[in-house]
């Protein structure tokens, strides 16, 4: 990796970070309110983020300015996924934060911040002391290769983009109305 | 503030719908796309191994070789070198792609080279990555690992992808050429092409 690498991730990383801190996401009670739908922000912030980058994807590669096929996909490992899913999951809710918006809590001085990005850096040694011990059920359990959900499904990847689509603007409607009623039954 | 929601979500329907219509570049699309690059490569035999370096591959423990057979039904009856999977590629690309691990050596596997070739295309077009073709095919092959003529050329005219060496019955691997001893191409001069593949890392992801 050369220094132009090095200062590209850097950009990315920033800006994926102020990014996540304007959108409120430094703050682990608008976080953790996801989960008792009261707060539906991050669903929105993110399903729109990802809505928005997938149609730029799709857009560049059907009027040829990107080749689809040469962009990498993690190659899917069902069950380590599945596990690691639920445990990032249950992290979230207690601590607050997910790895990232940890890293945004600790930047802007939060303590709670600073305090679960001590707790992931601990998993994080934990994980490569251990992971031996598991390595066979980590690299071949569940493992897929590189799945698309139009290969899958066998339809025009277009078609799966506009479902998605469809899919993030019935959950942001949904979201809201969730929003409404929890809101109105804490202020009760 | 509602009425930028509604824009919004019409612009991202909007967006969608097209993409819809229009669809993704097919693998014809994509083949024509990078013909110039597909057509360098094919002139300067960039993705050709030599029958010497196939058996090298194969009996190589550092690498994975898959062997994919191109040919027809009968023909891959007749003879097939040991461990070759049979594989209409035509359809099956993104398949391929997702079954195949990018580290493996893929070779495409034609009586000739035209269908093997043709194969070739279509699974690089699709982003398949280390594939290569059979130099001279299964008949060349048989006759360095067959016939014994080990100073054997690739032809230089592709062929017209027939089998052209007989079989009393369909052998399948059961011939000894299926499965030539590691050595067997041993004072056979060629060029080595595939590029020894590091063990990558474990893929990241994240959540943000």
């Amino acid at each position: 990796m050369g220094i132009g690498d090095i200062l590209v991730n850097l950009a990315l990383g920033i800006g994926f970070g102020v990014c996540l801190e304007r959108a409120g996401f430094g703050d682990s009670r608008r976080l953790a309110a996801q989960f008792y739908f009261r707060d539906q922000t991050v669903l929105k912030v993110m399903f729109t983020a990802i809505v928005v980058a997938m149609l730029l994807l799709f857009w560049s590669s059907a009027i040829g300015w990107l080749d689809w096929e040469q962009v990498f996909v993690n190659p899917t490992h069902l069950w380590p996924a599945v596990i690691g899913g639920l445990l990032v999951g249950v992290g979230f809710i207690v601590g607050g934060y997910c790895p990232g918006t940890s890293m945004v809590a600790a930047s802007t001085g939060k303590v709670d911040g600073v305090f679960f990005l001590g707790g992931l850096f601990l998993g994080i040694f934990v994980f490569g002391e251990t992971v031996a011990g598991f390595r066979v059920f980590y690299d071949t359990a569940g493992a897929l290769g590189r799945q698309m959900i139009p290969d899958w499904l066998g339809v025009d990847a277009g078609l799966v983009a506009l479902g998605v689509v469809l899919m993030a603007l019935g959950m942001f409607w949904g979201a809201e109305k969730l929003e409404g009623i929890f809101r109105r039954r804490a202020e009760a | 503030m509602k009425g930028m929601k509604w824009i919004g979500a019409a612009v991202l329907l909007l967006l969608g719908a097209g993409l819809a219509v229009i669809g993704q570049p097919t693998i014809e699309d994509r083949m024509r796309r990078q013909a110039d690059r597909i057509e360098k490569a094919l002139s300067s035999r960039e993705p050709f191994l030599d029958p010497g370096e196939v058996l090298a591959v194969k009996h190589n423990r550092d690498v994975r070789a898959v062997i994919l057979d191109v040919r027809s039904e009968a023909d891959f009856n007749r003879f097939h070198l040991i461990d070759a999977k049979r594989v209409p590629v035509r359809g099956a690309e993104s398949r391929l792609r997702a079954e195949l691990d990018p580290k493996w050596i893929k070779i495409v596997v034609g009586n000739d080279e035209a269908a093997a070739v043709e194969a070739w295309k279509r699974l690089t077009a699709a982003g398949m990555k280390n594939v290569y073709v059979l130099a001279g095919g299964v008949n060349l092959w048989l006759t360095i690992f067959r016939d014994g003529n080990l100073q054997a050329s690739v032809p230089d005219a592709p062929g017209d992808d027939r089998l052209r060496h007989p079989f009393p019955a369909a052998v399948g691997s059961r011939d000894p050429a299926a499965n030539p001893e590691p050595h067997a191409a041993e004072g056979r001069e060629y060029e080595k092409r595939v590029k020894q593949v590091r063990a990558a890392g474990a893929p990241a992801g994240g959540c943000g």
